[in-house]
C-alpha cells in the first residue's frame, strides 16, 4: 500500500527562490502520476523532494502513510530514474542492477535471478557483461529502468526519462513504460515537459507553472475543461487558438463577439454572465475550427497550410491573431487569398482576462 | 606533409628523451667502475682495466645498512602516499560536493598551501614537529599528508567536478549512506587521478632528503639519508659505492612508475579535459 501524501509542500532554495509553493495532493497506490509544465516550473524539484534528494522546507510528505520528510533516500523504498540514466560507468550493467540488491545484503543467487527477471522483462539480457560506455542510448535507458525495477520498490520516480533519445525510440519506450506500469502494479510518478508524454501516459496528469500546480485531473478534463487559460494552452497540439472579445445576451444564447463578428454559443454559467460586455479571453482548439459549416461563417486570410497527410493544419490569420485548424485535408486556395471558416462556438472556452481563470 | 611534420617532432622528442636520460645513463654506467676512475674521467665507459663489476654494489650495501634504510623508506612512502590518496579524495569529494564558505576557504587554503615553498616553513615546522611529538617515523606520515595535501586535492577536486551528481545521487537511493556512496562508488571512478596522485607523491616522497633528515635524521635513515652518509669526512666521497646506491634508490619508483603508467597519461588527461 504505497499511497502518497503531499501536504503543502514548498520549496525554498538557499538563494531565497521558491522553486515549488504549496503542493497538496494525494497520489493513491498504483496511479501513473505525471508531473508536466514548462521548463523550470518545479516539477524536479517536486520529484525530488519526494525521493529525498532535496530538503523540503514545508509541508510534509508520506508515503505509505509514514512522514518521511526527515527520512534517508535509501530507506524511503522508492526508485528513480534520472533523465542522464545516471548509470555507475565502471561498473557492468549486471553490476549496476545488481548494485541495490547488494547494499540490502540479499543471498547471492536471489540476487541474480531477480537481475536476470528484470534483463528479460526489459530485453537486455545479452548486454549484462557490457560497461555503459559499450551501450546505446536506448539500452542505457533500459538499464537504468532495471536498476529501478529490481528492487521491486512501493514508488517508482521518473524525471524526464526519455529525452535524450530519438523521436522513434520515445514513443516506443513511452508504450513500455506503460506496459511496465501494468504488470509490476505499482505507483509511478512521471515528470516530463511533454505534453504528449503526458496525455499518452497518465492516469492522472498535474500540470504545474511557476511551482504552483495549476490543475490536477484526467487527460480527459484537463483537455476539455482547463481550469485556466494556462492549462489550456499548454494542454494539446498544436495548442489552443485565443481571441479578445465579449460575450454578450442574444436571442436564444450567449453570444461571443469577436471584433464585428458574432458566434453564438450554449456555454453559460454564473461567471460568464457576470462578465457580459467585459473583455474575455476566447479559446478555441484547432478541431473546433472547420472550412465546413452554417452558423456564423467568418472571414480570414489563409496563410500557410501543412500537409501531414492524415490531417491537414491550416493557419489563417484573422484580426490580426494567426489561428491555427485542424482539417480533414488542405484546400484548393492559394496563400493570401480571403477564406470563410467556421467556429464550433458550443466547444469555445471563455477565460478571464486578467487572471485567466475559465469562466464556463 | 603531415606525416614529415610527425616525424620531425618524433626526432625532436627522442633528442629530448635523450638529454633526459644522460644523468641516469652517467649514474648507471658509473656505479660500473672503480671508484677511483669515476672522478677522473666520469664520462668514459668501463674498460678492462676501470669496471669494477659488482664491487661498488655490495661496498655500499654493507656501508650504508641499504636494506634497513631500504625499510624505512618504503614504510614511510607507502603510508604516506596511502594515508594522502585516502584523505584527500575524501577531502576534495566532501568540499567539491558540500557548497558552504568553511568548505570554500578550506579549498583555497589548500591551493594556496600549493605555492608555500617548504624551505620558507622549514624550520618552524621542525620545531613544531619536536614539540608535538611528530619526530618519528609516524609522525612524518602526518607531515608528508600535510605537504601532499595541496595539490592532491586539487587534482581531485578537479576530478570530482567532473562526475556528475546524479552518479552519487543514484546511490543514494540504491541504498548507500555517504560513506559507502564514496567508497563504493565515487572512489572507483576515481582510480586515474588516484593513481596519478600516488605517482607523484611517490617519486617526491621517496626521494626527498631534507624533510627526514631534519625531522628524523638523528634516528632513522631513510635510503636518501643513507646515501649521503656515504660523505666521509674532511669531503672524501665513496663515488663508486654513491654511484651504486643511487641506481638502487631509483629501481622501485621506476619499476612502481611503469606499472601505473598506462594510468598516469589517462589521469593526466581526464584531468584536463574534466577541468
Ligand atoms: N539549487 C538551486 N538553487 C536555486 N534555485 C534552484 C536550484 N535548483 C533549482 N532551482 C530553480 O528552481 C526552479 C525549478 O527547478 P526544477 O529543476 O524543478 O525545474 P523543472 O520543472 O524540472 O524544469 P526542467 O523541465 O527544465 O527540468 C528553477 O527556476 C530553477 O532555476
Ligand atoms: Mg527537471
Amino acid at each position: 500500500m504505497s499511497s502518497i501524501t503531499l501536504k503543502g509542500v514548498s520549496k525554498i532554495f538557499e538563494d531565497g527562490y521558491k522553486a515549488v509553493d504549496s503542493f497538496s495532493m494525494t497520489i493513491p497506490d498504483k496511479e501513473f502520476i505525471v508531473l508536466v509544465g514548462p521548463s523550470g516550473c518545479g516539477k524536479s524539484t517536486t520529484l525530488r523532494m519526494i525521493a529525498g534528494l532535496e530538503t523540503v522546507s514545508e509541508g510534509e510528505i508520506y508515503i505509505a502513510d509514514r512522514l518521511v520528510n526527515n527520512i534517508q533516500p535509501k530507506d524511503r523504498d522508492i526508485a528513480m530514474v534520472f533523465q542522464s540514466y545516471a548509470l555507475y560507468p565502471d561498473k557492468t550493467v549486471y553490476k549496476n542492477i545488481a548494485f541495490s540488491l547488494e547494499r540490502r545484503k540479499m543471498p547471492k543467487n536471489e540476487i541474480a535471478r531477480r537481475v536476470h527477471e528484470a534483463a528479460k522483462i526489459l530485453h537486455i539480457e545479452h548486454l549484462l557483461d557490457r560497461k555503459p560506455k559499450a551501450l546505446s542510448g536506448g539500452q542505457r535507458q533500459r538499464v537504468a529502468l532495471g536498476r529501478a525495477i529490481v528492487r521491486n520498490p512501493a514508488v517508482f520516480l521518473f524525471d524526464e526519462p526519455l529525452s535524450n533519445l530519438d523521436a522513434k525510440l520515445r514513443t516506443q519506450m513511452r508504450t513500455e513504460i506503460a506496459l511496465l506500469h501494468k504488470r509490476l502494479g505499482t505507483t509511478f510518478i512521471y515528470v516530463t515537459h511533454d505534453q504528449t508524454e503526458a496525455m499518452t501516459m497518465g492516469d492522472k496528469i498535474v500540470v504545474m507553472d511557476g511551482g504552483v500546480v495549476q490543475q490536477a485531473d484526467t487527460p480527459e478534463n484537463l483537455y476539455n475543461n482547463p481550469k485556466n487559460a494556462f492549462v489550456a494552452s499548454f494542454i494539446g497540439s498544436p495548442g489552443m487558438n485565443f481571441l479578445e472579445g465579449t460575450v454578450e445576451k442574444g436571442k436564444s444564447s450567449l453570444v461571443a463577439l469577436i471584433g464585428g463578428d458574432a458566434v453564438p454559443t450554449k456555454k453559460d454559467s454564473e461567471a460568464l454572465r457576470s462578465k457580459q460586455g467585459q473583455n474575455v479571453k476566447i479559446g478555441i482548439r484547432p478541431e473546433d475550427i472547420s472550412l465546413e459549416g452554417t452558423v456564423a461563417p467568418l472571414k480570414g486570410i489563409l496563410k500557410v497550410q501543412e500537409n501531414l497527410g492524415s490531417e491537414a493544419y491550416i493557419y489563417i490569420e484573422y484580426q490580426n491573431t494567426m489561428l491555427t485548424a485542424k482539417a480533414p485535408h488542405i484546400t484548393h486556395k492559394q496563400s493570401g487569398e480571403e477564406i470563410t471558416f467556421y467556429i464550433n462556438g458550443d466547444k469555445m472556452h471563455f477565460f478571464d482576462a486578467d487572471s485567466g481563470e475559465n469562466l464556463s | 606533409m603531415k606525416k614529415h611534420g610527425s616525424k620531425l617532432i618524433f626526432i625532436l622528442l627522442l633528442a629530448v628523451c635523450a638529454i633526459f636520460l644522460f644523468p641516469v645513463f652517467i649514474v648507471v654506467m658509473n656505479s660500473f667502475k672503480s671508484k677511483f676512475y669515476i672522478s677522473a674521467e666520469p664520462f668514459k665507459l668501463p674498460t678492462g682495466e676501470t669496471f669494477a663489476g659488482l664491487t661498488n654494489y655490495i661496498d655500499g650495501l654493507s656501508k650504508t645498512g641499504f636494506f634497513s634504510a631500504f625499510i624505512t623508506s618504503l614504510f614511510i612512502t607507502v603510508c604516506s602516499v596511502g594515508a594522502i590518496v585516502l584523505f584527500t579524495s575524501m577531502t576534495a569529494w566532501y568540499i567539491t560536493r558540500v557548497k558552504n564558505k568553511f568548505t570554500k576557504l578550506t579549498y583555497y587554503a589548500f591551493v594556496f598551501s600549493m605555492v608555500v615553498p617548504f624551505q620558507m616553513v622549514m624550520f618552524t615546522m621542525v620545531k613544531t614537529a619536536n614539540v608535538l611529538g611528530l619526530d618519528n617515523p609516524w609522525g612524518l606520515i602526518v607531515i608528508y599528508l600535510g605537504f601532499g595535501a595541496g595539490l592532491s586535492v586539487f587534482m581531485f577536486s578537479g576530478f570530482v567536478k567532473g562526475i556528475p551528481i546524479e552518479i552519487e545521487e543514484a546511490a543514494m537511493i540504491d541504498g548507500c549512506g555517504p560513506i559507502r556512496t564514496f567508497f563504493l562508488v565515487v572512489f572507483p571512478l576515481m582510480k586515474p587521478t588516484t593513481i596519478t596522485v600516488a605517482i607523484i607523491n611517490t617519486m617526491w616522497i621517496w626521494n626527498d632528503y631534507l624533510l627526514p633528515y631534519l625531522v628524523i635524521g638523528s634516528d632513522y635513515k631513510t635510503i636518501p639519508i643513507a646515501i649521503q652518509y656515504l660523505r666521509g669526512g674532511y669531503g672524501s666521497i665513496d663515488m663508486g659505492a654513491m654511484m651504486a646506491m643511487l641506481v638502487l634508490s631509483i629501481v622501485p619508483v621506476v619499476i612502481f612508475y611503469l606499472l601505473c603508467q598506462k594510468h598516469i597519461i589517462k589521469g593526466v588527461v581526464a584531468g584536463a579535459v574534466k577541468g
